[in-house]
């Protein structure tokens, strides 16, 4: 259970660049459930989805996971969390250059400390999970859009997090490849994990995925 | 326990790929972190030999050498020096020597004419250092004359040619018989250069010296000990000197390294920024980055400490010999003996590693800081 | 003197060591004046920031003075031929006035910086960094540590002169000498040996009834520290005549060299070692704070594994070297 209490995220504050791109707002997300925010570019989506998954503080407010304010945890605490409790998949898929695609999926979990050879198995059985086993040695600059998605997803699920959280999941991709990627999060969703995403694709918003939508614009809260 | 082995190796895989990844971006540092501990290296390695060469020579001469000074100078001993000092407690042996420079213009060179106190060649023969062969162009057999100081030619016939292990002293070296060098440089029967005094045990040499000065006042007792101190203080301060003037090189070095390390392209960046946002603290960045410093660090030292040991073993060291051996117009081509010591290591890396470390840990940790809310943003 | 390369890496190392302690130490001084955990301010995450570059610094200061130290020894003893009168590396040290403080200073820094690090690591196990203060309050007593260690050592090979006539093992801690270390070597072995072996005894006892029942923790850690300057003044006693077999050889660097079979290299490591864990175990075993509840006592056992298991093979190694002995004192 996710709380956000009357946050705000301010950039460069105090200096001439300020720009505020959440302003209090507060919300719960219910665990198990998949939950969309919807808004055009530079409503604050991207910063929001951060806030919630712990990967930037609030400048005001108070974040709670499970009832436990972690807001103010000193970074390795934080980190530590988010390592094991959410998994990203970045707009930009965000992936390693000059690593194989197995490398990159198995970089959350180095800091872990389990064993070598069973994060390796669990990353190839994720690979396989999502067709690309194949492809475990290839360097991931050499991938098309839709494998790097997946490779991204398989990243963000190597350390079975129980939330993944996914910034325009659509974005790169055609048609066709987006309802795959939809399917996959759908997936993720009926194995019981929570899922959140931010969009302003109308495809998402046509396929049995989203069980709620929060808009938001100019970063703050739709009623 | 296991689990923290299991993070820093993988945190040492990851260092490794990202060495690979960039390496023509390394590669200038690494050649000259390199070329760094190769010059620091050459100048410990060839010091530390030349010293043990030197120790090694002394361990055989006398504790005690005793000279007859005269205003100040040297003068030859008189015999009865000899019967003074006889029945000494604590003398193991006292023998009188005989030994001289001579200026030979032929090869524009000073030789040494020495008496060995053990198996001098017979009257008329002599043994000579192989620099001096060389110089010379002799062999066993032949026979060559020098002239005298009367200006009469002394014939010589060369018995055998030193052994170059101990070049280092032998090289420009003439041995040869009592009476010979007499004769050659006019000394009457009864005077030695100076006398040699072997002293049983290492505590008493002191003692010993001070009775020598007692029952002869005006002779000056020169300690085997303060021999060597002096040599090794020589080889010392040498070394030390070139090591300091290298120091130019070495900040250089740190200069450079802090450059490299500040210098972050935006590739660089993303992927700590990234590696951030998936779950790893700023505290395993950091010690993944260290960890790059370290096998940097680890091959460059291995490689310039190779370099510098083939230089100094194999190819004795074209580029310190001048300063580190001193002047001699006969160079010996004697060969260093190569032995490793954990100590020199030890200064050495202290003395490479050290500055990199701290040339590189502000701009690494400033990288590992960096936050990894930009990368959300895209 | 001071051109040889031994000294001028220990002069660097020292010297860079000093450096970065006190840059340490004037950011200890302000962060113990704004330190606002419960702030997510600019300030604080800055804050947050600097203490990962202080904790790199004091880990490799910790990982380098061992091997200075050994450095330093051993530099010593290859000076000693240097200065008349000089057998090995006391002679060496007691060359001029500034050897053997240099020698304390670079042994206090070491436990110092050990004790710094069971703190840190302690610390950062908690949520909430109970130990903070307390631990940067530690770090500004390390900074001056470190200056002086770098003075010290610049002071002694600066005002080294070789042929200075120095007293030698022999004569320091020999019968006619003064001066404590000298009284160290003339206590006869019927007071000497019950002292060491009883200090020793109650040591590991307490260090196992911590590991039993998880109390004297804090004695442990006193008994320890009380244990360690005990057993040095035995080696100069009685153990290290034993292990060179000559009842007038006192000098405890010797055992380092070859000829000796590098006794001192199995004597002193576990004994450094032993002594600073089991401070460690005086610093952990009794900390309050809620979020620690469980990290304390976990670390504190550990580190008393470690220092009774290193504590116990001094022992052992030390009974060994006595029974081979052919020297009976």
């Amino acid at each position: 259970m996710i709380e956000l209490h009357q946050v705000s995220k301010v950039f460069n504050p105090g200096q001439g660049n300020e720009y505020t791109a959440i302003h209090d707002v507060s919300l719960a997300i219910e665990p198990g459930r998949c939950t969309a925010l919807r808004g055009p570019s530079g409503s604050g989506k991207t910063t929001l989805l951060g806030l919630i998954g712990g990967l930037s503080r609030p400048s005001r407010g108070r974040v709670r996971l499970d009832g436990r304010d972690i807001s103010a945890l000193p970074e390795r605490f934080l980190t530590e969390l988010r390592r094991l409790r959410f998994g990203f998949v970045f707009q930009q898929f965000q992936l390693i250059r000059g690593l194989s695609v197995l490398e990159n999926v198995m970089l959350p979990a180095i800091p872990t400390g389990h064993p070598y050879r069973q994060v390796r198995a669990r990353a190839l059985g994720l690979l396989e999970d999502l067709g690309l086993g194949h492809r475990a040695a290839t360097e991931t600059q050499w991938l098309s859009g839709g494998e790097a998605q997946r490779v991204a997803i398989a990243r963000a699920l190597i350390n079975d997090p129980p939330v993944i959280l996914a910034d325009e999941p659509t974005a790169h991709l055609d048609s066709g490849l987006s309802r795959q990627i939809l399917a996959v999060l759908a997936d993720l969703g009926a194995q019981g994990r929570t899922v959140i995403l931010s969009s302003h694709d109308p495809l998402v918003f046509e396929v049995r995925l989203v069980e709620r939508v929060i808009d938001i614009r100019d970063g703050a809260l739709l009623p | 326990m296991r689990a923290w082995i299991e993070r820093q190796r993988g945190l040492v895989d990851y260092a490794v790929a990202s060495l690979r990844r960039r390496r023509g971006r390394n590669l200038g540092l690494f050649l000259a972190y390199t070329l760094l501990v190769f010059l620091l290296a050459s100048v410990v390695l060839y010091g530390d030999a030349l010293r043990r060469e030197a120790r090694a020579l002394l361990a055989d001469a006398p504790e005690l050498v005793v000279q007859r000074l005269n205003a100040g100078r040297q003068d030859l001993v008189p015999g009865a020096w000899l019967d003074k000092l006889q029945g000494m407690r604590g003398v193991r042996g006292l023998e009188g020597r005989l030994w001289g420079y001579y200026y030979d213009p032929a090869i524009a060179a000073n030789l040494t004419f020495q008496v060995p106190l053990e198996a001098p060649p017979p009257p008329g023969q002599v043994g000579i250092g192989a620099a001096l062969a060389r110089a010379r162009g002799l062999e066993p057999g032949d026979v060559f004359s020098l002239r005298t100081y009367a200006g009469q030619p002394y014939a010589f016939t060369v018995a055998r040619i030193l052994s170059p292990a101990s070049d280092l002293a032998s090289a420009d070296l003439l041995l040869l018989h009592a009476a010979d060098y007499r004769a050659f440089f006019g000394l009457p029967a009864d005077v030695y250069t100076d006398l040699a005094l072997r002293v049983g045990n290492e505590r008493e040499v002191r003692k010993v010296a001070e009775k020598v000065l007692e029952r002869l006042p005006g002779a000056r007792v020169i300690a085997r000990d303060e021999m060597r101190r002096t040599y090794e203080a020589a080889f010392n301060w040498r070394q030390g000197l070139l090591l300091t003037l290298l120091s130019t090189v070495l900040v250089a070095f740190a200069l450079l390294a802090w450059d490299k390390a500040s210098g972050l392209s935006a590739e660089e960046r993303r992927e700590i920024g990234i590696l951030k946002a998936l779950g790893w603290d700023t505290g395993d960045v950091l010690r993944m980055k260290l960890w790059e410093g370290a096998l940097v660090s680890l091959g460059a030292f291995l490689a310039g400490y190779s370099l510098a040991w083939m230089h100094v073993f194999h190819a004795d060291a074209p580029l310190f010999t001048a300063v580190l051996k001193g002047w001699s117009v006969l160079y010996p081509a004697f060969s260093l003996r190569p032995q490793v010591d954990l100590a020199q290591l030890a200064a050495l890396a202290f003395l490479s590693v050290l500055p990199y470390v701290a040339a590189t840990l502000v701009p690494v940790w400033r990288a590992a800081t960096l936050d990894p809310d930009e990368v959300m943003r895209g | 003197m001071i051109f040889q390369p031994p000294a001028l890496a220990l002069l660097l190392a020292a010297s860079l060591n000093a450096l970065a302690l006190a840059a340490a130490g004037a950011f200890a001084f302000h962060l113990l004046r704004n330190w606002r955990p419960d702030q997510g301010s600019e300030r604080q995450i800055a804050l947050e920031r600097h203490t990962y570059l202080v904790s790199t610094l004091v880990g490799l200061s910790l990982v380098l003075s061992l091997p200075a130290l050994a450095l330093f020894v051993h530099t010593a003893d290859a000076m000693a031929p240097f200065f008349t009168g000089a057998m090995c590396a006391v002679g060496s040290l007691k060359a001029n006035a500034w050897g053997l403080p240099a020698l304390y200073a670079m042994l206090a820094g070491f436990f110092v910086a050990a004790a710094w690090l069971v703190l840190n690591h302690l610390d950062n196990l908690g949520w909430d960094t109970p130990l903070i203060r307390a631990k940067y309050r530690l770090l500004l007593g390390l900074a001056p540590l470190a200056l002086a260690q770098a003075g010290l050592l610049w002071a002694y090979f600066l005002n080294l002169e070789p042929q200075v006539i120095t007293s030698c093992c022999g004569s320091l801690f020999g019968p006619a000498a003064t001066g404590a270390a000298a009284e160290l070597a003339a206590l006869p072995v019927g007071l000497a040996a019950p002292v060491f072996t009883t200090t020793l005894a109650l040591t590991l006892a307490a260090g196992l009834a911590f590991l039993v029942r998880g109390r004297l923790g804090r004695g442990f850690a006193l008994l320890a520290s009380l244990h360690f300057p005990i057993a040095l003044g035995a080696v100069v006693a009685f153990i290290a005549p034993y292990i060179y077999e000559q009842p007038n050889h006192h000098c405890p660097f010797c055992l380092l060299q070859a000829e000796h079979g590098y006794a001192g290299w199995v004597l002193y490591p576990p004994l450094f070692l032993g002594t600073a864990a089991a401070l460690g175990v005086g610093l952990t075993s009794r900390t309050r704070a809620p979020s620690l509840a469980q990290a304390g006592p976990l670390l504190a056992a550990r580190l008393a594994r470690v220092a009774v298991a290193c504590l116990g093979f001094f022992a052992l190694a030390v009974a060994v070297y006595i029974g081979r002995s052919n020297l009976v004192l």
